[in-house]
């Protein structure tokens, strides 16, 4: 058996330790970057849309169709939302408005596009209570409230939003979170808080569906508007280039007649470019 | 040298300023966390509790064996708790029994599956709580927005449930939202099957209760083919239901308990909601499923709204 030198298998370890270094430079160097999928979290409290699954579905469909690979994840649950958040960093996150303003400038989440619904940029809340119920502004303090949360600052928004202008201190009212719109709506339909914050939107598409369900049920109040959601990307997580290809996927869909079906599931029909 | 001592005092200021345990209305102790036993259902109530709450707190667990409630009392009471969250029953039945003599010790309790019948809140105004039973108006709700168009609901309940406070506030609801409550009552499970084709051409929707005497095996698998042989509206409180045939179920988001009682829990330490006011409580978060197969068969075309606010969707 000829056995070489020292240098032969001092040349063959470099190389053995060159090749496995470019694996696992392969496998697992660039996080999000062109090797992976990109992720997409999505978390609209706001929206009438739960079936998590259905929407995981056509989202999923929608960006397949157009040859763009991505992985997506939707989150009922702020807490789960927030964790995951910590853990990883997705290239790409529908989040709403009142979260991304929680964020900051320091955040390496920066804004990607602003949507737009029916031509508007905001929503606004209506707050409701049951017809039988006497209200009076005075009485509101005390009184409890169903509603979604909207972060850490969920006081002080909904002052800014609603009670500021009336002299009431929402930090009065004994809220109740509750994780969707529908549940705060049907909460105050049938007694089990005094009053309910929800979107205007959901309760003229419930209004339309059953008019019952809202019979017993008045508006008293209507918030200033509050921006629509924000999708954003995670600097870092995904380069420049599948950004853009996400973009155009995004910008293309909007113009159509026939909008997908994942854009009414959102409840969104345009993005206009929030990048500087 | 003095700009910087001046600077330390202005932030010790701020410091002194900030909102500690007090200045939020807990006079006392920290939020204690009680738990049952370590089950898997309990995690994500529990976490969501801890952080929503948004105070100090301590868990404790009793892993299934009251003996050792003692010897946690102590430790527990050593300095005295702001709230007790009380998970499962064993936690909620030895809460109560610690602050039977220090009522001004609020307690909610969650996860205890047919509370009323540890007489939790019985002699005691510190005690509210959350059920593991969606209300039955938030059931008729969901019902009327998938099928807007009934105006008449069947339910079959034992003899007590008929004679007890219930069933009464059942009604008031469903006059609420416009229904019509026919209600049979039976003695024994196998008078179910017979109250139901006595109540089926009655009604255009059946509410299968949680009750153990309409509730069996037998029972639910009948119904959901029966339903669908009398084109009715069948609705339930359990995703299996749905998931083996039966139209509509709302069951409660179980992980958003606990946002729920850090809401109460919250109310009760800084706003001085006081237990006995809030009641116990129905989950107010829930998760909807709905079959569509089931739906087709009897001629129900579900809008894209209700479909869209559904959890699940079982359409084999």
């Amino acid at each position: 058996m000829n056995i070489q030198g020292g240098d032969d298998i001092k040349s063959f370890s470099f190389l053995f330790t060159l090749f496995f270094s470019i694996i696992l430079l392969c496998c697992y160097g660039s996080p999000g970057l062109a090797s992976s999928v990109p992720e997409f979290y999505y978390f609209n409290p706001d929206s009438s849309q739960a079936n998590l699954s259905e929407l995981n579905e056509e989202m999923t469909d929608f960006f397949e169709k157009q040859g763009y690979d991505i992985s997506f994840q939707a989150f009922v649950h702020l807490q789960d939302f927030q964790e995951q958040i910590k853990k990883s960093k997705p290239a790409f996150i529908l989040m709403p408005s009142w979260y991304f303003a929680e964020l900051g400038d320091t955040s390496k989440i920066k804004p990607l596009f602003c949507p737009g619904h029916h031509g508007h940029k905001s929503y606004t809340k209506v707050l409701l209570t049951s017809k039988a119920f006497k209200i009076a502004i005075n009485t509101l303090p005390r009184k409890s409230l169903a509603m979604t949360s909207m972060g850490s600052r969920t006081l002080t928004i909904l002052n800014r939003i609603m009670f500021d202008k009336l002299g009431v201190d929402a930090a009065e009212m004994n809220i109740i979170y509750v994780p969707k719109d529908l549940d705060a709506l049907i909460a105050v339909a049938i007694g089990q808080v005094d009053l309910a914050l929800v979107c205007q939107e959901n309760i003229s598409e419930l209004r339309r569906i059953n008019p019952i369900l809202l019979g017993g049920v008045k508006s008293i109040l209507k918030s200033s508007p509050i921006g629509l959601p924000i999708l954003c990307y995670t600097e870092g997580s995904t380069s420049p280039a599948a950004r853009d290809i996400f973009k155009k996927i995004l910008l293309n869909s909007s113009g159509k007649i026939n909008k997908p079906k994942i854009l009414e599931m959102i409840q969104i029909d345009d993005w206009k470019t929030a990048e500087n | 040298m003095i700009g910087k001592l001046l600077k330390i005092n202005i932030i010790l200021f701020f410091l002194w300023l900030l909102p500690t345990g007090n200045a939020l209305g807990l006079d006392s102790g920290s939020v204690v966390v009680l738990l049952s036993d370590t089950m898997e259902i309990y995690q994500k109530p529990v976490a969501s509790f801890c952080a929503d709450v948004g105070l100090p707190v301590k868990r404790y667990n009793l892993h299934g064996d009251p003996k050792q409630a003692p010897a946690l009392k102590k430790k527990i009471f050593r300095e005295k708790p702001a709230l007790i969250l009380a998970v499962g029953a064993k936690a909620a039945y030895i809460a109560k029994i610690w602050t039977r003599r220090q009522q001004d010790i609020p307690v909610i309790f969650i996860m205890v599956l047919d509370w009323q019948r540890y007489s939790l809140t019985e002699g005691q105004d510190n005690i509210t709580g959350i059920s593991m039973e969606i209300s039955p108006g938030t059931q008729f709700a969901n019902m009327l927005l998938f099928s807007p168009r009934v105006k008449r609901l069947g339910i079959i309940c034992s003899t007590k449930f008929a004679a007890g406070t219930q069933l009464r506030q059942i009604r008031q609801t469903a006059a609420l939202l416009g229904l019509e409550l026919v209600v049979n009552s039976i003695g024994h499970p196998r008078e179910f099957k017979r109250a139901f084709k006595e109540v089926s051409p009655r009604v255009d929707a059946f509410l299968m209760l949680n009750d153990p005497l309409v509730l069996s095996l037998d029972n639910a698998d009948w119904i959901e083919q029966r339903c669908v042989k009398d084109r009715l509206v069948c609705i339930g409180q359990a995703e299996e239901l749905t998931q083996f045939g039966m139209l509509l179920s709302t069951n409660p988001d179980i992980p958003y308990m606990g946002s729920q009682a850090a809401s109460m829990a919250r109310n009760i330490i800084i706003r001085r909601q006081k237990p006995k006011e809030i009641g116990v409580m129905a989950p107010l978060g829930t998760q909807i499923s709905v079959n569509l197969e089931t739906a087709a068969k009897i001629n129900l075309a579900v809008e894209n709204f209700p479909l869209h606010m559904a959890t699940k969707i079982f359409s084999h």
